[in-house]
């Protein structure tokens, strides 16, 4: 483990974690702790293996070895405990279905079968679209939305899910700055209340100021800790290749 | 290919095409209408669905909000199956109607013609293949094979189709139908990733599959297999003695370790097939039944299609190895 961490205290325990789609691996060797009420930047370049990693930890891919658990203050965690948004390129959502539809599904873990969502979760919901500015959209059709407020919307949902631990992969992208203060607003909200985000981002200008902990990653963890001793030009350097830091305008 | 903005557009006329309807208030469907006015909330909608693979697919799909009434049982041919009159008055009376299409349902043509005259819900799996996804008959290109339920993305496609037309069909609960989806093309994910590793296990030159008939293409096409069937892609020709013999040298060529009966489909071909190789002083063993054109029973445990697909590929390639 490339930092301590007491058992009570973490959320989530990834080990010896290799997922390959075909014969070559994509993701080698991963074991990392995430820690309770802290939230996660994983970053690195295009197909460092970012995705996977959330989707490999959600059961979504199969990986080769490794295994990955979810724990909550006394036990396993749920998996309806679980929030997840998937990576905007990746939805594809021409489902006849309302804005406050799809925001509604975050809601079924609470219910139980057979149990119709009610006003409370109704309002819930509502008040998730609030959050993220879609308010004046809950009875459009998803398909008519812009990809940006698609992504939105599922931010929405993974709100009104009142999860325990929140994956969520480049939420901001195609997201307006306003929006993007907002949502900031939101996770600090999630994180004072005790829950966990681990969250793929991709821009090195605001991960200090957004995050608790980095996870630098390229194929392999390149480096993980607290923001202030893992965000550094060597530590970039090394996960997007020389000088890197300095092309991003911030050395 | 553009298939996803083909069906994106596709999707997008039906979804507007609906609101206006019930803007309007006109012709809804009535199922929909009668939970708006607040009448029985728990009545469930009647499903009733022609093969096994369909009853599953609604069964999960449907969930709670459904009652399915499946027509074909386990080990049933759905080629050559004939609707009894106790059949017809379930399908006349059905809230939606689930069938296969690609003419699957070979003698059942003229049932379905007289339920899209009776403006029916009708949900056919067809409906959600695009055409460049379909393999056509070797012998008539006009002609598609309907096995698609053997490649599992294809069945996703199908899973998606339905939710999409059970969320038209009753539009209040479009996020029940959204999320049953979303969870099982979850579980269709790991069963295809179960398949393909398993036929990892098999070195290149041994994925070949010898059947009855040739229900196994999309298969063979979805996880680098040859496939060679002693029938056509339908059961209502027998097989002759000139494929027999020809099969039966293909296989002592290749060195074919093991063909296989199908759960709905007499035997005696392949016994027959089996026999040919034999009389030649080389052996063959029948490697198993394959699950083909239904499901299995709850006896075998393998009553749903991710048993049933996840039985067959570990029958094969057990047999094979
Ligand atoms: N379904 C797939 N099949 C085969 N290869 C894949 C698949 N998904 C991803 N890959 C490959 O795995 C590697 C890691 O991909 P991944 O999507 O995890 O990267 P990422 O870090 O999320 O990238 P990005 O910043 O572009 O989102 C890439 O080389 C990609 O091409
Ligand atoms: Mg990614
Ligand atoms: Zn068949």
């Amino acid at each position: 483990m490339n930092h301590n961490a007491k058992k009570s205290e973490v959320a989530i325990e990834v080990f010896d974690l290799t997922v390959a789609y075909d014969i070559k691996p994509v993701l080698w060797d991963v074991d990392i702790l995430f820690r309770r009420a802290k939230s996660t930047a994983i970053v690195g370049p295009n197909g460092a293996g970012k995705s996977t990693l959330i989707k490999a930890m959600l059961g979504m891919i199969r990986p080769l070895t490794g295994a990955v658990h979810f724990y909550s203050k006394s036990g396993l965690l749920q998996r309806n405990q679980i929030a997840y948004v998937p990576q905007s390129a990746s939805i594809d959502w021409d489902f006849p279905i309302t804005v406050l539809d799809v925001v509604l599904m975050g809601r079924y873990g609470h219910l139980g079968w057979i149990k119709r969502p009610g006003k409370h979760d109704r309002e819930l919901a509502t008040d998730a679209l609030e959050k993220v500015g879609m308010q004046d959209y809950k009875t459009r059709q998803i398909s008519e939305l812009s990809g940006g407020q698609q992504q939105r919307v599922f931010l929405a949902r993974a709100f009104a899910q009142e999860a325990t631990v929140y994956l969520m992969d480049e939420p901001f992208k195609g997201v307006d700055a306003s929006t993007e203060a907002a949502i900031v607003d939101l996770l600090k909200e999630i994180i004072s209340s005790g829950n966990t985000i681990v969250l793929v981002h991709h821009d090195l200008n605001t991960v200090a100021d957004y995050f608790d902990e980095l996870c630098l990653i390229n194929k392999r963890i390149i480096a993980h800790g607290p923001i202030e001793k893992v965000f550094n030009e060597e530590n970039i350097n090394r996960t997007y290749g020389r000088n890197s830091l300095a092309k991003a305008g911030l050395a | 290919m553009n298939t996803k903005n083909f069906k994106r557009a596709k999707y997008l006329c039906l979804s507007i095409i609906i609101s206006l309807a019930l803007v309007l208030g006109a012709c809804g469907n009535s199922n929909a209408l009668v939970k708006q006015e607040g009448q029985s909330q728990t009545e469930k909608t009647q499903i009733v669905a022609t093969t096994t693979m369909l009853a599953d697919l609604s069964r999960i799909i449907g969930g709670d909000l459904v009652k399915v009434k499946g027509l074909m049982g386990p080990g049933i041919d759905p080629h050559l199956y004939q609707a009894s009159a106790g059949d017809v008055s379930a399908l006349q009376n059905a809230d939606v109607v689930v069938y296969h299409g690609l003419d699957l349902e070979g003698k059942m043509g003229a049932v379905f013609d007289s339920l899209s005259e009776m403006n029916k819900t009708i949900i056919r799996a067809e409906d959600a293949i695009d055409r460049s996804d379909l393999l056509s008959d070797e012998e008539d290109a006009n002609y598609f094979d309907p096995h698609i339920w053997f490649d599992v993305s294809l069945w996703k496609d199908v899973t998606e189709h339905f939710a999409r037309e059970m969320a038209l069909y009753d539009p209040d609960n479009a996020s029940v139908y959204a999320l049953n989806a979303e969870n099982y093309l979850r579980e269709l994910d790991e069963a295809e990733l179960y398949i393909k590793n398993r036929v990892d296990e098999l070195p290149e030159d041994s994925r070949v599959l010898i059947t009855a008939h040739d229900a196994f293409q999309y298969f063979a096409h979805a996880y680098g297999f040859e496939v060679r069937g002693l029938q056509g892609i339908s059961t209502d020709a027998e097989a002759g003695t000139a494929d027999v013999r020809e099969l039966a040298d293909f296989i002592i060529d290749r060195e074919i370790k093991a063909i296989f009966i199908e759960s709905s489909v007499p035997h005696k071909s392949v016994e027959a097939l089996q026999a040919a190789v034999r009389a030649q002083g080389f052996d063959v063993e029948i490697g198993g039944e394959l699950y083909s054109d239904s499901l299995g029973d709850q006896v075998s445990g393998h009553e749903t299609y991710i048993a049933t697909i996840k039985a067959n590929i570990d029958t094969i390639v057990d047999a094979l190895k």
